[in-house]
């Protein structure tokens, strides 16, 4: 019974979510309002952790198992990437993720350091 | 025959036993390389290649497991919920950091994309490589990429980051561990958390908030680019 409140919270919620992106006037993902949606009655305390824990538990734990399907039908989309483009592809990845990791902790340092600076305790 | 590869259960059954065998080896095996999701996905390919069962076989039973994105990506909320004295207390920081990384993320891809000439749907599809994957996957439609090619580059970059973390906070000298949760958390998802968590508990919760706010951000981001 108590897994299956907690399901039908996530479903409702998750509804709701693909209801209200479709109201946008631009193109936006329901799952995503649907996190928005949820962080939302959190916070408004509607809901609280202890009405969707176990299922939220396992949806969180285990989603991984979800994206293997999207991955295996890679099998029909090789004929999309040459030895050249997956070259490109992968270093383009790579260099873009370094690049997000170093600007991401810079802003972060400084913005650490200006707020520091700015509220005259330490330093 | 052919009617039983087409139950929905054969999709489900083979997803779950090579997801089993991906949580088995990545256990043993220390790496981030020997991800589960990775481990699962190769051993489906090679399984649906070695007995020439067609992909729409797989799919039948597949589709179901694919439909759960949806409310996992729901529960993400959960959470960032159990860490808001965190996200409360840091999120300044946090939101600009996300921000800026999310910027930096589809902005680089984007230059380096044109300067070698990358087909359109490669490029949409490395557009939201950053995110976590269910929301690259939400973002990869959005963008009219290929969302197989999404996951590839999610994976790619998650491990590439975790392998690289460790030299560039050395060579940078970033030792602050909000810095280094959030730069982890934008740059390498669900991936660097889990690296996040080895260099400590600020780092690791740190990094869950930055998953969330970077989707956020890489959403709005998005939409006022294109």
């Amino acid at each position: 019974m108590r897994i299956i409140g907690q399901l039908t919270i996530i479903a409702t919620v998750g509804f709701a979510g693909t209801f209200f992106a479709g109201l946008l006037p631009f193109p936006f993902p329901g799952s995503i309002m649907g996190m928005l949606l949820l962080f939302l009655m959190m916070t408004l305390r509607i809901v609280k952790t202890e009405h969707v824990r176990e299922s939220a538990q396992f949806f969180l734990t285990y989603m991984a198992a979800f994206f293997i399907v999207p991955t295996v039908t890679l099998i029909e989309k090789v004929g999309m990437l040459d030895g050249r483009s997956l070259f490109h592809f992968i270093w383009i990845c790579i260099a873009s993720a370094f690049l997000t990791f170093l600007a991401t902790a810079a802003s972060v340092k400084l913005t650490l350091r200006l707020l520091h600076r700015s509220s005259g305790d330490k330093s | 025959m052919n009617e039983l590869l087409h139950a929905p259960m054969f999709g489900i059954a083979l997803t779950l036993c090579t997801y089993a065998i991906g949580l088995f080896v990545s256990r043993k095996v220390h790496s981030p390389l020997a991800n589960p999701m990775v481990v699962a996905s190769i051993l489906c390919i090679a399984f649906l290649k070695l007995t020439g069962i067609p992909l729409a076989a797989y799919a039948v039973g597949g589709d179901f497991l694919v439909m759960l994105i949806f409310p996992a990506t729901t529960c993400i909320a959960v959470s960032v919920y159990s860490r808001m004295d965190l996200l409360k207390r840091h999120f300044i920081p946090i939101a600009i950091g996300c921000t800026v990384g999310a910027t930096v993320s589809i902005l680089s891809v984007r230059v380096l994309s044109r300067l070698v000439g990358l087909p359109e749907i490669l490029t949409n599809s490395l557009l939201p490589k950053s995110v976590t994957t269910a929301i690259a996957l939400e973002l990869a439609g959005l963008f009219g990429g290929e969302p197989s090619l999404t996951v590839v580059a999610v994976m790619v970059t998650g491990i590439s980051v975790v392998l690289g973390a460790p030299f560039l906070i050395r060579l940078f000298g970033i030792t602050d561990p909000i810095v280094q949760g959030v730069a982890l958390g934008t740059s390498s998802h669900v991936i660097g958390t889990t690296k996040a968590l080895e260099l400590g508990q600020t780092q690791g919760a740190m990094s869950g908030i930055a998953i969330f706010i970077t989707g956020c951000a890489t959403v709005i981001v998005s939409l006022l680019l294109f």
